[in-house]
């Protein structure tokens, strides 16, 4: 009975060990493949429990949608200068990213969807507009088009906010986990009110094999 | 019939283990050696073994300031850390009762993961990219994480520091403090960042942590330290008194151990703790600078737990890393790490300071060195230096 029970138990292992590629996922073929597009809003390929493109496009889009719709933006007479840049969009996370992948996302659909109603400041490039006025000071270039100003553009508002996480990971099971929380908040650059709140957040888990734990 | 087919299924087994043998080990390459060897060994060496080949290339490329070679190499190893293996042909054979270990993709130990964030994070400072630069500690803190009554804790004192220049140089005081306090559990003797401190010295001295595959077809293996170690301590030379350089990390002993207790096993996937938390004999207690025995934690979900664990003076720890049903362990190893990580933080005013190593061994000097800094784009200094 005993030789029974293992020879049974043996036979098992084996035959779950032949099934196992089997079971497994579609095999690669070994040779590299050719690049494709892939649509943006879907899941990446190369899975993580981090940022990827899709929460990117989701969250940009999502902000720029409800920027669209504050008042103190879109019923002024005359339209609010904004800066939207990353530089006072702090990342405190555990999560490497460019932030200006979500910041210029913002920025391009809502200055596109404006129509007018808001002016963006592009304080990232003063250092370039700062070259060229210094060039017209000096009469080595012509005034341009548009005319001189006294100075450069200054912003009332200006797009802020803070990148956190909370990373879980539990070393029995191969399972992590990462809480992701994008904070935006639109700051009155004379006052220091914030006009405008929103959050997003989304939380991932995964488990490695225990070959890996 | 019942007899036949177990003698069978036994000839498999038998099969298989001959199939068991892994691939033999490449030649050593020098320890001060550049990137070349592995990144020819990209397009010759198996496709498992690519992090361990992007971890050297990462490395040696960083240490020699290409870090054209470096971020690429550092990148594709992470993204390949961070990649779960859920479906993974290879994982699937390493868990087969027939198959070594080290025929799954390699990945590393914690210790050599860990590694990996602490070099591009470095690099990430070099390029006044800080807020990434903390990014990368914290991710590289996560990998030496260990659950703890479903808290998350990490004693890699070197990443929690990094942590805390990195938001020193970027100017968030308030989250540098916080992870100061942690950093004070694990490292009471250190004295702490300057207010002006702009520049940040890390020296590196000794040699990679080894692991020995022992016992019967080398099921299991034993960490031993690098060798040789010909010094533990470091000044820094800036043309005034010397300057101490604080031994932050004993990477030996974060390979030995988990959490700061001694890792006595793992068997089926699990670390198994020895119940007397004895310690592992650290190099830091063996310099100049005396440490405390008790040791702190952290939580890498930013909430920061109590003290756990207590630091011993045993070295030579057995780690079993495969159960019987797995003929051989896995002894791969990352052989460019060091075998400690010195720091200083001094302020020089953003001008480059001209600052030489000078390595000691139990006080005696024996080596000299100069120091190579790197000013960043806010006048920041990192300056950098190893024995070997």
């Amino acid at each position: 009975m005993r030789i029974q029970t293992t020879t049974i138990g043996l036979l098992t292992v084996l035959g779950l060990a032949a099934a196992g590629p089997a079971l497994a996922a579609p095999k690669l073929k070994p040779q590299g493949s050719a690049t494709v597009y892939r649509d943006t809003t879907t899941s990446d390929g190369v899975k993580g429990i981090g940022t990827e493109s899709q929460d990117i496009v989701s969250m940009a889009d999502a902000m720029f949608r409800d920027l669209l719709n504050v008042p103190e933006l879109m019923n002024r007479p005359t339209p609010p200068r904004i800066i939207v840049d990353p530089k006072f969009f702090r990342n405190e996370s555990s999560e490497i990213i460019d932030k200006a992948l979500i910041t210029d996302r913002i920025r391009v659909n809502l200055l596109r969807a404006a129509g007018g109603r808001m002016r963006f400041i592009g304080r990232e490039y003063a250092g370039a507009v700062e070259e060229e006025r210094a060039l017209k000071d000096a009469g080595r270039v012509d005034v341009g088009t548009t005319g001189r100003t006294r100075a450069q553009a200054g912003a009332d508002y200006r797009l802020v906010g803070r990148i956190g996480t909370r990373d879980a990971i539990d070393t029995r099971t191969g399972t992590t986990s990462r809480f992701s929380q994008y904070t935006f908040e639109l700051l009155d650059m004379e006052y220091g009110e914030i006009i405008w709140s929103n959050l997003y957040e989304f939380k991932k888990e995964n488990r490695d094999d225990v070959v890996y734990r | 019939m019942k007899l036949a087919a177990l003698s069978g299924a036994l000839a498999l087994a038998a099969f298989g283990s001959a199939q068991a043998k892994p691939p033999p080990l490449l030649p050593p390459v020098p320890y001060d050696a550049g990137p070349e060897t592995f990144v020819g060994r990209l397009a010759t060496d198996l496709p498992g073994n690519r992090v361990l080949n992007q971890m050297e290339i990462g490395a040696r490329a960083f240490w020699r300031g290409d870090h054209a070679t470096a971020k690429p190499a550092l990148d594709d190893a992470i993204m390949r850390i961070d990649s779960v293996f859920s479906d993974n042909a290879n994982a699937a054979k390493a868990r087969k009762l027939w198959y070594d270990e080290g025929s799954k993709d390699f990945k590393g130990e914690p210790y050599e993961r860990a590694m990996v964030f602490m070099y591009r994070g470095l690099i990430y400072l070099h390029d006044a990219d800080y807020e990434n630069a903390r990014a990368a500690f914290r991710r590289g803190l996560m990998q030496d994480a260990f659950a703890e009554e479903d808290q998350n804790r990490s004693d890699f004192a070197l990443l929690l520091f990094l942590d805390a220049w990195a938001s020193h140089l970027n100017g968030d005081t308030d989250l540098r403090d916080e992870t100061m306090v942690q950093l004070k559990k694990l490292r009471p003797t250190y004295g702490g960042i300057g207010a002006k401190d702009d520049a940040l010295v890390l020296a590196e001295t000794g040699m990679a942590p080894r692991k020995l595959g022992d016992g019967a077809n080398h099921s299991f293996f034993v960490y031993r330290r690098g060798k040789p170690i010909l010094e533990n301590q470091v000044q820094v030379l800036n043309g005034a008194a010397p300057m101490q350089a604080y031994p932050m990390e004993d990477i030996y002993y974060q390979a030995s151990t988990r959490g700061g207790r001694e890792i006595d096993k793992i068997l089926a996937g699990k670390a198994q703790f020895k119940a007397a938390t004895g310690g592992i004999g650290s190099f830091l207690s063996d310099t100049t600078v005396a440490l405390s025995e008790n040791s702190g934690a952290f939580s890498a979900g930013g909430q920061y737990g109590d003290a756990v664990a207590a630091v011993g003076v045993l070295s030579g720890v057995l780690l079993i890393v495969s159960s019987s049903s797995k003929p051989q362990a896995d002894v791969r190893t990352w052989s460019s790490l060091p075998d400690t990580v010195h720091v200083l933080t001094l302020g020089t005013g953003g001008k480059t300071p001209n600052l030489t190593a000078n390595f000691l061994k139990a006080g005696a000097p024996v080596a000299e060195k100069p120091i190579t800094c790197a000013t960043d784009a806010n006048r920041k200094q990192l300056c950098l230096v190893r024995a070997h």
